[in-house]
């Protein structure tokens, strides 16, 4: 496969590089990375996506892009609203999995002199739910309003307040959400686990930052050196696992229909138009939502726990809550016009630059936060979105570190108990309801976040606002 | 020989399952998939269940099956330990968009299983699959093009509600995929592998 080197951050595979490409491979890669996601079939994978009728622009990889199902994990793809397709696999199974990050009045060495407490508390707060079930116990009827209004229906509920809504990307909830267009057994499926983390590549982390790289931003986000932290990483649990198993089995049918051929089945996809691409974008919305709620759950769960080791004085606001798998229709200016695209993310993170209506009043000056979680056991990063973002990748950046190893290599001839030493020993203390949790998510298994963090803050698509570092680490 | 084994990729975890006839294959898949989720040894045959499952082709169908099973562990909550019987039917015909001639470039029956969708030659499992197999097994359609065959799988089976106490959880399996998906037929032995999203 020819990948052109454009610069030392961008690589392209033209579109001529394989019959039924619409459209350009446009991957932002230093040359390391480059060469490792040349090993498996991300790019590959990349080039089928360049095969979506309607694409607009290039199919985009990130630089923590890895082999996922049917899209690369760490791509994105913006299709014509009106005459390009919708693609459930673009979004993946875990409809609006994303990364909320808290702000506390604490710093790390108060924090570190009862840190064991604190895990264990939040051990016991928040139910990773590996079995199911978490902490509530709500009716239909309540769950098609989840589904409906997101996190502001838990803070409705009394779990959180007002001004954690504004701190979400989409206030928490996606508007014109279709709970009727979520199966039935959708909704059974992920009713038990609302409020839950989850389990694989979940988790919460206690953390504090280490090294601000861009005062103003820093101070916009109210975050500061040496301050404690927490950064959640869930999504819409066994919900949006069904949502997308539900309209990836009609998709087959449905793509003879509209005489859709692609080179992969999980890439299927109908036209965004159509009843089906309508009716899956309605569920889509609908679990995003569910996903917000949870997360808005999790979020005032991990208030009492500090209240119940700090004392009341302890205090955690939303810095903000990012989605990186979902599809959203945006506004974009693309080679000199206005279009009006479905920008696919899937493992993508919006990523808006300052002044844009879509972020926060406070934030706008700085540019919208974007939360990239590192592997469990070594850094995290905040950035803010560029201007560079708007103009190459519709809005987005990457999402996370990428992984680089298979859960099963990553267990070979690994310890729980020892992994947990290690992580101890250099301060991190790591709780997880299963031993497989915790050996599975070792950092070597993943991409060196830093240096996915640096192609992008080079590129222009976001630019470096904080490292964080974790004191301690929940898992399913 | 073994039922099935685990594999393995970068992401995700699957399996490969063997049977010597289609109905002992999705059985075997069934427990592969049972054992990634959590461990079942402790799960009686206790309250009969029956699941069912739909679908044009055999990928289509093993993917539904298993996803099937999946809603019962997971919707459910419902561990399977022992499957009595599997079997295939012929469901009723579906609306027009089923009974639709074959597009121009469908490729012609026996193929390669990844053709149906039109998988790029390197990706080519090295199974060959006539998706009219597992249909003439059940004794229905054999003239109809492998296209617009819907065939339905059924399965009776015998567990118990779910405990996390008796049947440990392992990984959250979000869903069976058509990643990679390959089935067929080799020497008279059914093969399937299947990677999960985890």
């Amino acid at each position: 496969m020819q990948v052109e080197r454009l610069d030392d951050v961008r690589n392209r595979i033209p579109r001529d590089t394989r019959a039924g490409m619409k459209t350009d491979v446009l991957f932002f890669a230093s040359d390391s990375i480059r060469e490792h996601v040349r090993k498996d079939k991300a790019l590959e994978q990349a080039m089928n996506v360049a095969c979506l009728p309607g694409i607009v622009g290039p199919s985009l990889a990130m630089p923590d892009i890895h082999q996922g199902y049917g899209f690369p994990i760490g791509g994105v793809a913006a299709t014509d609203w009106r005459h390009g397709v919708v693609s459930p696999g673009g979004v993946g199974y875990d409809i609006n999995c994303g990364v909320r990050l808290l702000r506390t009045n604490l710093e790390a060495a108060e924090v570190r002199t009862k840190l064991r407490e604190l895990v264990e508390q939040i051990f016991r707060d928040v139910p990773c739910g590996v079995g199911g079930k978490g902490h509530f116990d709500i009716t239909a009827k309540q769950l098609n309003q989840v589904l409906e209004h997101g996190a502001a229906w838990m803070v409705e509920q009394g779990y959180g307040v007002e001004s954690d809504i504004l701190r979400c990307e989409e206030r928490g909830c996606l508007r014109e959400a279709g709970p009727d267009d979520v199966s039935p057994r959708a909704k059974e499926r992920g009713r038990p686990q609302i409020g839950t983390l989850g389990s694989g590549n979940h988790f919460l982390e206690i953390q504090f930052v280490e090294k601000i790289e861009a005062a103003d931003a820093a101070r916009d986000f109210g975050i500061h050196e040496g301050q404690c932290v927490v950064l959640v990483h869930s999504g819409s649990r066994g919900l949006g696992h069904q949502v997308c198993t539900d309209f990836l089995a009609q998709m087959g049918a449905a793509m003879k229909k509209y005489g859709i051929t692609l080179p992969d089945r999980q890439l299927a996809c109908v036209p965004v138009q159509s009843p089906e691409g309508q009716s899956y974008l309605r569920a889509m919305r609908a679990a995003a939502n569910f996903a917000w709620s949870n997360r808005q759950a999790i979020g005032h769960f991990l208030r009492g726990s500090f209240e119940r080791v700090f004392g009341k004085r302890a205090r955690l606001d939303l810095v903000y809550d990012v989605c990186h798998n979902i599809a959203k229709r945006e506004k974009h200016q693309w080679q000199g016009r206005e279009v009006d695209v479905l920008v696919h993310r899937k493992g993508a993170t919006r990523a808006f630059p300052p002044h844009h209506p879509e972020i926060p009043a406070e934030y706008r000056a700085s540019g919208q936060p974007v939360l990239i979680p590192g592997s469990m056991g070594t850094a995290s990063w905040v950035l803010a979105g560029c201007q560079g973002a708007m103009e190459e990748s519709f809005g987005s950046v990457c999402h996370g570190a990428g992984r680089l190893m298979s859960r099963n290599a990553a267990k070979a001839g690994r310890d729980a108990r020892q992994v947990q030493r290690e992580l101890e020993e250099r301060g991190i203390l790591v709780r997880s309801e299963t031993r497989d949790g915790i050996v599975e998510e070792v950092p070597e298994a993943y991409k060196d976040v830093d240096e996915v963090v640096d192609v992008v803050h080079r590129a222009g698509l976001a630019r470096k606002v904080a490292r964080l570092r974790p004191l301690g680490v929940i898992k399913g | 020989m073994p039922c099935f084994e685990i594999l393995e990729h970068t992401a995700d975890t699957g399996f490969r399952a063997w049977g010597s006839t289609l109905e002992e294959l999705f059985i075997h898949a069934a427990e592969a998939l049972i054992e990634v989720a959590l461990d079942p040894s402790a799960a009686s045959a206790w309250a009969p269940r029956q699941i069912a499952a739909s679908g044009s082709g055999p990928e289509e169908l093993l993917v539904n099956w298993l996803n099937e099973v999946l809603y019962l562990l997971d919707g459910e909550r419902f561990v399977p330990a022992r499957f009595e019987v599997v079997w295939f039917e012929e469901s009723e015909v579906g609306p027009a968009i089923e009974v639709q001639s074959e597009p121009p470039n469908e490729p012609p029956s026996p193929v390669k299983t990844g053709e149906l969708w039109g998988r790029p030659p390197g990706l080519q499992p090295d199974l060959e699959v006539r998706p009219r197999a597992p249909l003439s097994t059940a004794g229905v359609a054999r003239d109809q093009p492998s296209s617009i065959l819907k065939s339905t799988v059924i399965g009776q089976l015998l567990g118990e509600s779910r405990d996390d106490a008796k049947h440990p959880p392992r990984i959250v399996v979000k869903a069976a995929t058509f990643h990679q998906l390959r089935i067929g037929e080799h020497n008279g032995r059914w093969e399937a592998e299947v990677y999960l999203d985890v």
